[in-house]
């Protein structure tokens, strides 16, 4: 054998060898080991499992049996949390207790609880709310349970009855969290901010799949979605503070896609905290103009939303003012936004409050140097192209006399039929659409 | 005329030695021994004489290492056996059911504790998921075993004669001691004539299962109802198994068994059974393997190719004898993912 034929031969071997040593690595990792709770290092953890013996059974961090009991027992007994018989889906407690219908909530309402909770039965896993991970904010309520516990909250129950009609593979037995996480496949991406790829997120009809890996506001939107500011120097944007625009927008998953999944114009979703059902949501162009509806006259935005290069009409993700979980504000309204902190909170429906997440992105008085902040006169009455440019009858609207400001939300909400307003402008009618 | 007799002959032939295959074999001493004595000394383990004139008891035959040339299976050895990552590597030497090594020698949780071999267990005082009517340590055979006829209380009369009428090439209809796959009595089978001693998907066991449609159903002859004698709120029973009572209209409260696999296609993750990039004719893993409704002789090298061919059983994941691993089972579940070995998702494709 010639030494050039020996020689391919060799780099042939070698190469075949390392094809079957990747192939067969491959195999060994899986979406499983790779999500938030199948991680050895990082993973579910109870500790009665967990621990080595005595004091527990020595099982390996991220294995099956600290949320699953095959035999709805190990060893022969129940292991602590001990919540009675058997469990649906071979867990160790109860999913979900269909009868807790409003908060508070409790670690024994849904199995989730049992670890993402502050004291916990199981693990303590920490969660630091949307407007603290992703936009900067700070110290807020730690777990998902206490962020569930304030005033405003995704309602569980409300979440399991539309799913268990909705979707196919969501059962009565279904935990409602599973509706938008899929627990075996959910990434932990508090930990990883900037990347998409930690993706913790499953669309309730896509429930196999994580989404927002690549499906981001970057690949919907382009530049037609501006990412908040995140640290109050307004040096970087969201989430987690991306270097800018571009890579905010790259790190961001379509969350509107993923919220529109359920929040559309035809569904009915009944809410139990608000006895009503929810206001459908519009984000296309016939829609919302915070969605992909275009601006009908000028909205004084404030930057990174003022005119730019890339135009101005942008698109919100429903992040940009929205928590998942909840939030100490109504509606779910975040504690902070385009770079800075609410200075109150909005705790009802009717108050002028809600201005104040209005003029993270707006121009209000202070913000236009005509007035104190969160007054608007100057958006309404007094901007080149205001709504309500002509001075008439401050009675028609101002109901109450006094001049001060009108509620937003009596004009502006979602609407998934928006209608346009009966403003008026210098001596004509300029209706427009008033969110 | 003359053609026909010698194919007859050709062909008896050819079949007799897989008809010596079958049975116990050999001199009668073997096994044997007529006054228990030989040259004034005992022949049987102790000077007290075996039942059925036998040398040994179950455990004094079946102790040895496996080498794939003993016709005997060895299911306890005295020394740490070779079992590999999964107990089918090509260096192992267990068979089917395991070993009885590591709970004789290591702890109560790596197998059957069996009379003899292990004391009474020091954590379970009743043999988990049963329902109390079972007390006492377990023997191999008889009322307090597995093996032979549960109805009589000496294990070797529970099995006695049976290893003469055991006929390893033919389907074990559960009708007699004999008749039944590895003297389990009415359990059917067809068991490996080697035992599983290097197992592959072309050479392997045989485990009948039975599609259920309920929690509550009892099937005749399926290797899991044997496990359901003891464990039986593992196996069946009201509020058991499902939290409907009906399988595939509730979620599962315990892993079911005795149900094909095929009822729960709706996602791909059963389909792909042992890595199987297409649903259909998937590839049968002697890792995590299945039981089959399907009683012929041909050995189902095949999954999801005929109906109920992917029924789930206890032996999908537990060694009936014992195993390096905790729970007995067939890899080393506990230490996963950490190190250890996932065979769970040889069915759950999608839990890797």
């Amino acid at each position: 054998m010639s030494r050039d034929l020996l020689v391919k031969r060799s780099i042939l071997f070698f190469l075949a060898c390392l094809y079957c040593f990747l192939s067969s690595s491959s195999l060994l990792a899986g979406e499983y080991i790779d999500s938030a709770h199948g991680s050895s290092t990082a993973g579910v953890f109870r500790p009665v499992i967990g621990d080595a013996p005595p004091q527990g059974f020595g099982y390996s961090r991220g294995n099956c049996a600290h949320c699953h009991e095959q035999h709805a027992s190990i060893g022969g007994s129940e292991p602590v949390p001990t919540t009675g018989g058997a469990s649906s889906y071979e867990l160790f407690a109860n999913n979900f207790d269909t009868t807790q219908k409003t908060i508070p909530y409790t670690e024994s309402d849904n199995f989730c609880f049992y670890c993402h909770n502050n004291p916990t039965s199981a693990q303590l896993v920490v969660n630091n709310d949307y407007s603290q991970n992703f936009g900067c904010a700070p110290q807020g309520p730690t777990t998902i349970m206490s962020a569930m516990n304030q005033r405003s909250y995704h309602n569980l129950y409300d979440v399991w009855n539309f799913s268990k009609d909705k979707f196919s593979w969501f059962t009565t037995y279904s935990n409602p969290c599973d509706a938008c996480h899929n627990p075996h496949l959910a990434k932990r991406n508090w930990a990883n901010a900037k990347d998409p790829a930690y993706s913790a997120i499953s669309k309730p009809t896509d429930h196999f799949a994580l989404w927002g890996t690549t499906e981001t506001m970057d690949s919907s939107y382009n530049t037609k979605y501006e990412p908040p500011y995140c640290s109050s120097s307004l040096l970087n944007r969201e989430p987690n503070a991306s270097i800018d625009a571009a890579t905010g927008r790259a790190n961001t998953p379509d969350y509107v896609d993923f919220c529109i999944t359920c929040h559309t114009t035809t569904n009915t979703i009944f809410s139990t905290s608000l006895n009503r059902n929810l206001t459908a949501i519009n984000w296309d162009s016939n829609g919302d103009k915070h969605g992909l509806r275009l601006m009908d006259g000028s909205v004084s935005t404030k930057a990174p939303y003022a005119p730019n290069s890339s135009g101005t009409d942008f698109v919100l993700s429903c992040l940009d003012c929205h928590e998942a979980h909840g939030s100490q504000n109504v509606m779910l309204m975040r504690r902070r936004a385009n770079g800075s902190d609410l200075t109150s909170t909005i705790a009802t429906f009717d108050t002028k409050n809600w201005g104040l997440i209005c003029l993270k992105c707006h121009k209000d008085d202070a913000a236009a140097g005509v007035g104190p902040s969160n007054y608007w006169e100057y958006v309404h009455h007094l901007v080149s192209d205001a709504p309500y440019f002509e001075q008439g009858p401050c009675v028609t609207c101002h109901t109450r006399g006094d001049g001060f400001p009108i509620d937003c939300q009596e004009c502006h909400t979602h609407s998934g039929t928006p209608t346009k307003a009966d403003t008026r402008g210098a001596g004509i009618g300029t209706y427009r659409i008033p969110f | 005329m003359i053609n026909i007799v010698r194919l007859f002959a050709v062909t008896f032939i050819i079949l007799l030695p897989l008809y010596s295959l079958a049975r116990v074999t050999g001199p009668c001493v073997n096994c044997h021994t007529m006054h228990n004595s030989q040259n004034n000394l005992w022949v049987a383990d102790s000077a007290t004489p075996n039942p059925a004139l036998l040398v040994a008891d179950c455990i004094g035959c079946h102790t040895g290492q496996n080498t794939g040339v003993n016709t005997m299976p060895y299911v306890f050895s005295t020394t740490p056996p070779q079992y590999g990552t999964t107990g089918t590597e090509a260096d192992t030497n267990t068979l089917a059911g395991g070993n009885f090594y590591w709970v004789s020698n290591v702890d109560d949780r790596r197998g059957h504790n069996i009379y003899g071999l292990a004391g009474p267990d020091q954590i379970l005082t009743l043999p988990p998921g049963g329902d109390g009517t079972f007390s006492g340590q377990l023997r191999c055979a008889g009322t307090m075993g597995c093996h032979g006829d549960r109805t009589v209380s000496e294990q070797i009369s529970a099995v006695k004669g049976s290893h003469h009428y055991k006929d390893h090439t033919t389907w074990q209809p559960g009708t007699t001691i004999a008749a039944s796959y590895r003297f389990l009595d009415g359990i059917q089978g067809l068991g490996d004539t080697s035992y599983e001693y290097h197992p592959t998907d072309l050479k392997h066991n045989k485990y009948y299962g039975f599609d259920r449609t309920a929690e509550s159903e009892t099937p005749d002859g399926t290797i899991s109802s044997q496990c359901a004698q003891c464990h039986k709120n593992y196996h069946n029973g009201a509020s058991s198994l499902t939290s409907s009572g009906t399988f595939a209209t509730g979620v599962w409260l315990r892993h079911p068994t005795d149900y094909d696999m095929s009822n729960a296609i709706s996602s791909d993750e059963y389909q792909l059974y042992n890595n199987s990039s297409t649903y259909g004719n998937n590839i049968y893993s002697v890792i995590s393997p299945v039981a089959t409704a399907e009683t012929s002789t041909t050995v189902n090298t095949q999954v999801f190719a005929q109906a109920n061919d992917a029924v789930v059983m206890c032996l999908s994941c537990h060694r009936a004898h014992g195993s390096p691993y905790a729970g007995s089972m067939r890899w080393n579940y506990k230490a996963w993912p950490a190190g250890g070995y996932n065979g769970c998702a040889i069915c759950h494709t999608a839990k890797n």
